[in-house]
């Protein structure tokens, strides 16, 4: 029997950590994991509700949004290695100019 | 007293998530934060145990540890150089904003929880598994979603591997 808000604040502060992580790191790989952060912190959420409405709808809408994040991490780590090629860099603040 | 066994449980993977999470702030090596993202999302798998959907909670663990970190890894070793020290260093810039953004949110999160006054507990139940509940609403209320859940990672992964293995061709000819 843990209460229920123990669970929301740990998914708040892990929420805050995302966007901590996504504005400090100037690696595009390090901000993208602060993505990640930001999407588990909603899944606790949403995990958390489903359990205290006693329904499934929370549990399918993680499972999407897990199919969401996946998608977001292959796309966005391989238009990574294309720009890695064209500017020889990953720091987001030297990439600067559109045509490489 | 706490006379539940599970939270305790309750603690130690809040524990976990933390500190690997403030560790992940904290280090320049990136290879340091792929593995402090492994610890977090290992913690939360655990919160999804203890808040009894375990089926997310193995999804957790097989999708996330077993897929992303690893995609993570070969971008790290992909797209990075080496400096001097033989690691990749990651700059830190916007210290101040971004901790007293974050600080801000975290703030303002907890007093809206705090003030909706959830009085309710999680309900544990041991011996009941969610996986055919999912698998039957999978079949049935949630099909079209499914179907198209399936499209989009199919034209999202084939997207990446064009647009990455682009690359790797390339190269080969270039040679």
């Amino acid at each position: 029997m843990i209460p229920s808000t123990h669970f929301l604040i740990v998914a708040a502060f892990l929420f805050a950590m995302g966007i901590m992580i996504l504005i400090v790191k100037r690696n595009a790989i390090a901000a993208l994991m602060g993505i990640e952060l930001m999407l588990n912190a909603v899944n606790i959420n949403l995990v958390v509700f489903s359990n205290l409405n006693r329904q499934i709808d929370g549990q399918m809408f993680v499972i999407f949004v897990i199919v969401v994040a996946v998608a977001e991490a292959a796309v966005g780590l391989a238009l990574l290695l294309q720009v890695y090629k064209n500017y020889r860099t990953s720091d987001l603040d030297k990439i600067t100019k559109l045509k490489g | 007293m706490i006379s539940n066994p599970e939270v305790y449980f309750f603690y130690f993977f809040a524990t976990i998530i933390v500190g690997s999470a403030l560790f992940l702030l904290f280090t320049k090596n990136v290879v340091y934060s792929a593995f402090a993202l492994l610890s977090t999302l290992l913690g939360v798998a655990g919160l999804f145990v203890l808040a009894s959907a375990d089926f997310l909670g193995i999804m957790q663990i097989v999708i996330y540890i077993g897929g992303v970190l690893l995609l993570f890894m070969f971008a790290i070793m992909f797209a990075n150089k080496v400096t001097g020290q033989q690691y990749i260093i990651t700059e830190h810039k916007n210290l101040l904003s971004g901790i007293v953004l974050g600080i801000a949110v975290f703030i303002i999160f907890a007093m809206a929880i705090l003030k909706a006054g959830y009085k309710q507990h999680l309900s544990y139940y041991p011996n009941k598994s969610t996986v055919s509940e999912i698998g039957v609403e999978l079949m049935t209320e949630y099909v079209f979603p499914f179907e198209f859940a399936g499209i989009f990672l199919f034209a999202a992964l084939i997207g990446a591997s064009v647009v990455a293995g682009h690359l790797i061709i390339k190269d080969n000819v270039k040679k």
